[in-house]
């Protein structure tokens, strides 16, 4: 009973530690805008490379790395492994795989039908605007 | 408003409790109407009833067809799962009904 | 869908139908069949924001096959069915040869909680799980909010489970466990969906561990007290592929029935390791991890024949730097509250109706209504 007591004890010393300190906000916070380094940060990252998607090296269940560091070389002006299109066509979003993809028309281009992200909402009106306006800024790596 | 319906609705199940020990589970589809059943039996079934409904409705051990072998080697299951609260002497009572059962359901 | 994900629901599938064809004209053979359906209609009064939400028609349909091999060997495997199609919850090996000392290997339900035992739609009264243990159905659950609670239930993961029981005395139950798995997988926060993903492989070959124990008063079954019982989990592990990155999750909980009513409330916390070289944090890194905690307390009790009421209060926090990507509205302390009241009808043997209403109350996001009605059945 004692050294039930004692266990009990550190699991709710453990359970009851501090909150983690913060720092202080940042300055110059990436904020959602039409630019390569506010794409990776505000869509790529959180909603795409994820472990069971589009992340790793090469990532175990698709066919492009989303990952930081990754994803400009994978997708700008590389052609799609499902359609008979580039993934980032420069200049070009409608012939863009990639914003297919995200908007759910890529089977008109003759590609998969499934919309991205798999499995979860939709990206905002936002983020596809940010998307397709850097397409058509000529997908910088800005 | 949380105490006012939790009031009202205890009230009630006061209220529309008709015998002074009605429990609700002794009636409705859940259920077994053990009436015609020995009253060992029915104090048996009453232990089962009230110990095996903690994870699962009681609906789904009524409604299964084991013979007295199968109810042994699952009952084992059920009882060495935590929280179960089933000691040796309810674990035979039960398995007393649960074989008492069995031997009902397979004259129907 | 990618090849592989069809090839692997496929498979289970395959699997499944195997089993059940074994199973069909197994009376005699020691087969035990047992499953559960459910569909649910989830809708949200919030046109602005409940379109981003999960609402709308779910399946939750399960099938559990269990084969006895003799008195201490059984096998066991359950197929579910909902959101992501048709995944295995479990197919393991249990030798049981004492009370004190059983043995599980497989692709295990792990215990954790006293809700990982409910979670069947059949298991538990009201129309959603606990914030803390909720599955990809909670309002501001996605990566870029709360991404999901404490931990998901059911955890399932690859492994080996030693437990048992003993008697302290004629009243007291104490259940204890004890597991090795795989453990969860993640980049920066756990990734949920891998870690239910094949392959069912560890990430990082660096195991997790865990167990549970539970302590239970036994009482007599026509006494006004029934059952009391308390209990304890507990998992740690390392979920990112270069190994740098922990995760340590803990629990409460307790139950009682007093008279016609049944009590619960469970605790859960996490405290989740964050990779401080990723870009895109809004706030300075101090310490670098982030807690999710919370809470429910939840009453049920029979109103009449056929009808049951369900009342629950839930708690889930998050403190710590939101993640690179997260919403902005995100803050570094934020907290869902919410309200949820339910009844459940059972019209016939077997089958039963559940309806609810939520009251959601977001500290960084806007207020929700949202109601639940579903139907479904176990055998």
């Amino acid at each position: 009973m004692r050294s039930l007591l004692l266990i009990a004890s550190a699991l709710l010393a453990a359970a009851c530690g501090p909150s983690p300190r913060i720092g202080n906000e940042v300055q110059g916070r990436v904020e959602l805008g039409p630019s390569f380094t506010s794409i990776q940060v505000n869509v790529f990252t959180p909603a795409c490379a994820t472990t069971s998607c589009h992340s790793g090296n090469p990532p175990p269940n698709a066919p492009v790395s989303l990952d930081v560091g990754r994803a400009y070389d994978e997708t700008v002006g590389k052609p799609s492994s499902q359609a008979p299109l580039l993934l980032v066509n420069p200049g070009d979003p409608e012939a863009s795989y990639l914003l297919q993809k995200i908007l759910g028309t890529a089977g008109s281009s003759g590609g998969v039908w499934t919309r991205m992200p798999i499995g979860a909402p939709p990206l905002s009106a936002a983020e596809i605007d940010a998307i397709e306006t850097w397409i058509a800024n000529g997908a910088p790596n800005d | 408003m949380l105490a006012r319906s939790l009031g009202a609705a205890l009230a009630l199940s006061l209220l529309l409790g008709q015998k002074a020990d009605w429990d609700p589970r002794d009636d409705g589809p859940d259920t077994l109407d053990t009436r015609s059943y020995p009253a060992e039996q029915q104090e048996h079934y009453r232990v089962f009833a009230v110990k095996c409904v903690k994870c699962h409705p009681l609906s789904r051990p009524i409604n299964s067809h084991f013979n007295a072998q199968e109810w042994k080697r699952y009952m084992k299951r059920m009882i060495r799962r935590p929280n179960s609260g089933v000691n040796e002497e309810q674990a035979a009572e039960i398995y007393d009904f649960l074989k008492f059962y069995s031997g009902v359901q397979g004259s129907k | 869908m990618t090849e592989p994900t069809l090839r692997a629901g496929a498979l289970r599938l395959a699997v499944l139908a195997a089993a059940v064809a074994a199973a069909a004209p197994a009376r005699a053979a020691d087969i035990q069949v047992s499953g559960s359906v459910y569909v649910d209609y989830w809708g949200i009064n919030n046109r602005t924001v409940g379109p981003q939400q999960p609402e709308g028609i779910t399946p939750d349909m399960a099938i559990t096959i269990a084969k006895d091999v003799h008195d201490e060997l059984s096998f066991s495997v359950k197929a579910c069915f909902s959101c992501h199609g048709v995944e295995i919850e479990h197919f393991h090996v249990d030798y049981q040869p004492k009370t004190w000392f059983n043995v599980q290997a497989g692709r295990l339900a792990v215990p954790f909680g006293d809700y990982s035992q409910r979670v069947d739609a059949s298991g538990h009264k009201t129309a959603s799980a606990p914030l803390i243990y909720d599955m990809g159905r909670m309002a501001y659950g996605s990566r870029t909010f709360f991404n999901e609670g404490v931990l998901p239930l059911p955890y399932v993961d690859t492994g080996l489970l030693v437990y048992g029981q003993t008697w302290l005395g004629s009243r007291l139950q104490l259940w204890y466990g004890a597991y090795a798995a795989s453990g969860l997988r993640g980049s920066n926060d756990l990734d949920f969906i891998a870690s239910r993903s094949l392959y069912y492989t560890d990430n990082n070959n660096v195991p997790a561990g865990g167990g549970r124990v539970t302590l239970t008063y036994s009482a007599d079954p026509g006494s006004a007290l029934g059952d009391i019982s308390l209990g304890a989990s507990g998992t740690v592990g390392r979920y990112d592929q270069a190994k740098h990155l922990d995760y340590r999750i803990w629990g409460a909980d307790a139950s009682l029935r007093l008279w016609k009513i049944t009590l619960r409330g469970e605790y859960a916390k996490r405290r989740t390791d964050i990779d401080p070289s990723q870009p895109g944090y809004a706030y300075a890194i101090v310490d670098p991890w982030f807690d999710k905690s919370g809470w429910y307390a939840e009453l049920e009790h029979p109103v009449f024949r056929w009808l049951s009421a369900v009342y629950r209060y839930d708690v889930l926090e998050r403190h710590g730097v939101p993640l690179p990507g997260s919403a902005a509205a995100l803050t570094p302390s934020s907290t869902i509250d919410r309200f949820s009241a339910g009844v459940v009808i059972t019209p016939a043997a077997a089958l039963f109706v559940k309806l609810s209403y939520e009251y959601w109350k977001p500290s960084d996001f806007p207020v929700l209504q949202t109601g639940h009605v579903g139907f479904g059945g176990a055998f």
